[in-house]
């Protein structure tokens, strides 16, 4: 089974003080928050590995508390949101098996927005009373559209 | 940098003036003698605005000495109406804190006029109406609102979110949230207990990450369907006027009858809170992302339900202090 990035070209990654991480994909117009647990995952999977050697990068870098079954579901999280791909297949450890193995590790976290559901956010962030007649519909301009 | 321009410039000699801006982050305090301000002066202010005015097609300012102009960053208003008493009450609620200018810019980015015919009072904006009412203070809200969406709309270095936001040991308390969430109640809870008040809807983010007062009125419900403007001085708050870091990030969500339910979540995902929660398009504005990213990287960041303001209160400030 081998583990590797999927896109690494068209990723911007950015890491957060708390070990979080946000990766931009500018291909498919996604953005993606990794907790710390995912984020250590992504870090050791930058080069093409395996399960193992993930498990032990992530107990070197991040927490030796993690274990082969967390580093598995890190890897699934990653997959899930095509970040990384996975040639022949994982172990298949249950959520179960993984909860069993936590102590002081979080569960790996990946959360994504696309850009068209931050543009719906966006579109509905106004302030305006429904009942208000806007002059410009200016909120949905771009803010330097004005200078 | 829209920042240093928060004040006009013979403000700056007549008051102690403060510079703010990225480069020095702090929730330093600028004293702004509201009382001082000369009102007399919009018959001068008026008379340039409208010589200034001639060469445009619309809107047509009017004859009328009751109009005062204010800046709010890089966006000026000219508010004008006839009647005494809409200008006294707009004057009262119409970003309260921030100095009325003797001086304009070449045109306001924004005009606003209220005037009279028979019993109706008519809002205008940029010469389009916007909304009729019979009595002035019914006009206070809904001109606040369309005021928030037309500022929000022209800033240029800084980035809305749609937040609450208050100063609590010098730094910032941010708790984004849409419309209905309880933003401004919990806001007005916190300023009770001394925090100082930066903004109960949008928090202003500039490209270090530190955030800007937007010092509208407070907009609370107390329990009514309707919104009803409240001054921060009637909360015996002092209101922010120099930018802050942020130290916290509350993404809450008001349930009643549930108890405090709330736990600490990454940076990132605190920046994807704040990314469904600004009013710009990630797509279309360079640098909000890594704006936001400056926001959460100094933010202990908490998501969840809560319950009664008080009782919010209460936990938001625990955590503060665990978290010290």
């Amino acid at each position: 089974m081998q583990v590797q990035r999927a896109g690494s070209n068209d990723l911007k990654i950015n890491q957060l003080p708390d070990g979080s991480k946000v990766i931009v994909d500018s291909r498919n117009d996604k953005v993606f928050a990794l907790n710390a647990t995912a984020g250590a995952a992504w870090d050791a999977c930058s080069n093409p590995t395996s399960l193992s050697k993930v498990t032990k990068e992530m107990q070197h870098s991040f927490n030796p508390g993690v274990t082969e079954e967390l580093a598995e579901a890190a890897i699934l999280r990653l997959q899930e949101q095509n970040l990384v791909t996975v040639s022949g297949s994982l172990p298949g450890t249950t959520r179960r098996e993984v909860l069993a193995t936590l102590t002081a590790v979080a569960v790996p976290l990946v959360v994504a927005l696309t850009m068209g559901e931050q543009r719906a956010h966006a579109a509905q962030t106004g302030s305006a009373d429904d009942d208000c007649r806007r002059p410009t519909a200016v909120i949905s301009r771009p803010p330097n559209s004005q200078q | 940098m829209d920042t240093g321009n928060y004040f006009p410039v013979s403000f700056r000699f007549r008051v102690l003036f403060v510079s703010f801006g990225p480069e020095n982050c702090g929730a330093q305090k600028l004293f702004r003698p509201r009382s001082t301000f000369n009102t007399n002066a919009s018959t001068t202010l008026h008379d340039k605005v409208k010589s200034q005015a001639t060469n445009r097609a619309s809107p047509v300012f009017m004859s009328s000495n009751s109009s005062f102009t204010v800046r709010v960053y890089n966006c000026s208003i000219l508010i004008e109406t006839p009647s005494s008493e809409v200008y006294s009450l707009l004057d009262r609620h119409i970003l309260p804190s921030l100095p009325r200018l003797e001086t304009v810019a070449a045109r306001p980015d924004i005009y606003v006029r209220v005037i009279q015919t028979d019993d109706q009072l008519h809002l205008s904006i940029q010469g389009s109406p916007v909304k009729s009412t019979s009595t002035a203070k019914d006009l206070i809200v809904p001109l606040i609102k369309v005021l928030d969406d037309e500022i929000i709309a022209r800033l240029d270095t800084l980035r809305a979110i749609h937040s609450g936001a208050v100063v609590w040991a010098e730094r910032a308390i941010l708790l984004p949230g849409s419309t209905h969430s309880g933003k401004s109640s919990l806001v007005a809870e916190l300023v009770r207990r001394g925090a100082t008040y930066f903004s109960d809807e949008f928090a202003l983010i500039d490209p270090d990450g530190c955030v800007h007062p937007y010092p509208r009125p407070l907009l609370l419900r107390n329990g009514l369907p309707r919104q009803v403007p409240v001054l921060p001085e009637k909360l015996n708050a002092s209101v922010g006027n120099a930018a802050a870091p942020v130290g916290w990030i509350f993404a809450l969500r008001y349930e009643p009858d549930c108890s405090w339910q709330v736990v600490p979540v990454p940076q990132s995902e605190a920046v994807l809170t704040l990314l469904k929660n600004t009013p710009h398009f990630l797509a279309e504005s360079p640098g909000m992302l890594e704006s936001f990213q400056k926001v959460a990287s100094g933010a202990k960041c908490y998501a969840g339900r809560r319950p009664d303001v008080v009782q919010a209160a209460d936990e938001i400030l625990r955590s503060i202090q665990d978290s010290a």
